[in-house]
């Protein structure tokens, strides 16, 4: 059975997320409860650490945090070719495991509201940060696509037997260091056909657009698309879910499984609210993260939009 | 003898406790070591035990840290087990109130602690900390043994009744055997309680029972033991029916991981669940004889890698087993299941008291 080896520390998982640093994501996406307006790269940049800091969290223990996953991060578009984009302690490296990641953030502290045994309390935690937005110059989708290639080869190499790696890509548009998009499909199923033993590389997709048109997510078939060539072209490129994967969606989103034999890890014209959840359900596997609730807490508790757009510095 | 007495109604002869209580703890036979900030760590065992005399009984309980979700949940299960009330806690507004009485010591405890590593900080106050509890009050009175149990989250609870010497399972908590498939309900000091996941119950023991509680992990392998002592084609009764149906399903068609450990037990060629029921009595010895067996059933795939919690109450309050010492009849009877080794009440510190 693929996608079913757990993830240890002898077998860790690895995550690289792909992050689109073009001009246009200097574009509005958001709104804050204020109504102060968060742009792309703000509210990408955003959830992006929350997602490193949730799985830094699954990782903690009391005695310290377990090396089960390695981590990447590869903007595209801040120079004309991907880099990965590690800072500080971080920097200039590609793969770290998630122990180095943990120690490796920059601290903020935030007063959040939580509850506690029924009743909303103030209290001042950490968040922890590593990416910073950034929206500066082209589109080089094809090649993050083969930088992450080459990463996760040698990865595999390290790893023949672990949890095949996820690869998650943000995008808000489309590639601009192509001819055509067979180029660009191409270069995707040729990072998809890297696998272990316990199956192929998970590729999901996530175009962001914030303009209010209804979002797509995890769709099953490409006739639920509009008939944009880009979005059934990134249905294309992006993979089939894992079963573990498909049963998380089909439960969070009230979808029977019985009609969804076959679901994508996608997202298109995707919102605040289905960016969070691709990210959420796309770094969701075998640590035995409950399922119940988790997107609503993500979302809801110190929601990403109360962070004001001028609260980030480029 | 009073005139007109038979002598089964003859008063017993006074007896230190009508039962007999083992229990031991041990880490998963496969632990975590690694390295944190420049030192080897061993992952500790996250379960946690209690057996305590009461004036006229016992309570017994067992709370199983649940290490991925929250922090300080061995510590917050060992809080649990240590305030653990002399009276049952048979509601959900009980249940709520006695963590009332020593949560937020607790929680402020912990936050102290962590307060140097701020990440760790932020993930308890978001997360809390988490863990089961299954506990049971025995009491007897006039040779009669009620038992009250409450269940939250998935550490199992089964009262065994013994009939011609076979133990026969009269009450399981949970009562299906997914549960052991899915993500727990917990205990976390920062939720109230929830009324749907409050579990509780009460029995009258006939004169020979065995009561066990035990975190998921072995809890899972003695109901599986059990279960497969009944024979693949077995139908079952009362509590056994669903467990075996379900049991059934799973072993033709389920991919879970109990599933899969389901399909490798095989029951014994005699003796039945007895015989495994005596295994584990005489494993609980000693710690080192608990975590061999412990071993042994993981390597053959026989139990999942966890902490391995179990508490072994065997009641016997039948004045036919102390009349048998010196009657002729009853010495050809089966030897006594309780017998070997002898009474006591072995956890790994001595039963301490509780007043109510």
């Amino acid at each position: 059975m693929v996608y079913s080896q757990d993830i240890s520390r002898d077998s860790p998982g690895a995550f690289i997320f792909l992050v689109d640093q073009s001009m246009s994501m200097n574009k509005p996406f958001t709104h804050n409860p204020a109504g102060q307006p968060i742009r792309r790269a703000a509210f990408v940049a955003n959830a992006l650490n929350k997602t490193l800091e949730e799985l830094v969290g699954r990782c903690m223990r009391d005695d310290g945090v377990r090396d089960y996953f390695e981590i990447g991060i590869i903007g595209y578009g801040k120079t004309g070719r991907p880099t990965f984009c590690w800072e500080d302690g971080l920097a200039g490296r590609r793969m770290v495991r998630i122990s180095e990641v943990a120690a490796n953030a920059r601290m903020e502290e935030q007063e959040i509201e939580t509850t506690v045994r029924g009743e909303v309390v103030k209290e001042i935690v950490t968040l922890s940060r590593w990416v910073r937005p950034a929206a500066y110059d082209s589109t080089p989708m094809k090649a993050a696509f083969l930088m992450a290639h080459a990463t996760l080869e040698e990865w595999i190499y390290n790893h023949p037997t672990s949890f095949p790696p996820i690869v998650i890509n943000i995008t808000d548009g489309m590639a601009n260091d192509v001819d055509s998009d067979e180029e660009l499909l191409a270069a995707a199923r040729r990072l998809t056909t890297l696998k272990t033993t316990d199956g192929n590389v998970l590729l999901f997709n996530c175009h962001i657009e914030g303009s209010g048109q209804q979002p797509v997510i995890f769709p099953r078939s490409s006739v639920q698309l509009p008939a944009d060539p880009y979005a059934k072209l990134l249905f294309e490129m992006s993979s089939e879910l894992s079963p573990r994967q498909r049963a998380v969606v089909c439960e969070l989103f009230d979808r029977d499984l019985n009609t969804n034999p076959s679901i994508r890890g996608m997202a298109y014209n995707a919102d605040a609210v289905a960016l969070v959840k691709l990210l959420d359900i796309g770094t969701r596997q075998a640590l035995n993260a409950p399922v119940e609730a988790a997107v609503e807490s993500f979302v809801s508790e110190d929601p990403a939009p109360a962070v004001a757009d001028d609260a980030w510095a480029d | 003898m009073e005139e007109g007495m038979t002598v089964s109604e003859a008063a017993p002869p006074a007896r230190a406790a009508p039962w007999a209580i083992r229990a031991r703890s041990v880490a998963k036979p496969k632990n975590d070591v690694f390295g944190s900030e420049g030192q080897v760590v061993v992952r500790p065992n996250e379960d946690r035990f209690r057996v305590a005399d009461l004036d006229d009984g016992v309570v017994a309980a067992v709370s199983d840290g649940a290490g991925s979700s929250g922090l300080y949940c061995g510590a917050w299960a060992q809080t649990l087990v240590e305030n653990l009330p002399g009276t049952p806690i048979d509601s959900r507004d009980v249940l709520d109130r006695w963590m009332g009485g020593f949560w937020k010591g607790f929680a402020d405890d912990m936050k102290r602690q962590a307060a140097a590593t701020p990440a760790r900080h932020s993930k308890l106050v978001r997360e809390g900390s988490c863990a089961t509890l299954t506990a049971c009050w025995l009491r007897t009175v006039d040779d009669v043994t009620n038992l009250h149990w409450i269940g939250y989250g998935d550490s199992p609870l089964c009262v065994f009744e013994w009939h011609d010497d076979q133990p026969v399972l009269t009450a399981c908590y949970p009562k299906s055997l997914t549960q052991f498939d899915a993500a727990p309900y917990l205990l976390n000091w920062k939720d109230l309680p929830q009324e749907a996941h409050v579990h509780v119950g009460t029995a009258t023991l006939p004169p020979r029972a065995t009561v066990i509680i035990a975190s998921d992990g072995i809890g899972q392998y003695l109901l599986l033991r059990f279960l497969s002592s009944l024979g693949p084609d077995a139908v079952g009764d009362g509590v056994s029916r669903g467990l075996q149906q379900e049991l059934r399903r799973m072993m033709q068609s389920s991919e879970s991981k109990l599933g899969e450990t389901a399909r490798q037990h095989t029951p014994h060629s005699n003796g039945g669940f007895a015989v495994d029921l005596a295994e584990l009595r005489s494993a609980l010895d000693s710690d080192e004889t608990f975590a061999e067996m412990v071993r042994d059933w993981y390597e053959r795939g026989l139990m999942v890698n966890d902490d391995a919690t179990v508490i072994m109450i065997d009641v016997d309050t039948s004045p036919v087993v102390v009349e048998a010492a010196s009657d002729e009849i009853a010495c050809e009877a089966p030897p006594d299941p309780f017998a070997a080794p002898p009474v006591d009440t072995s956890c790994s510190d001595p039963p301490d008291e509780i007043s109510e």
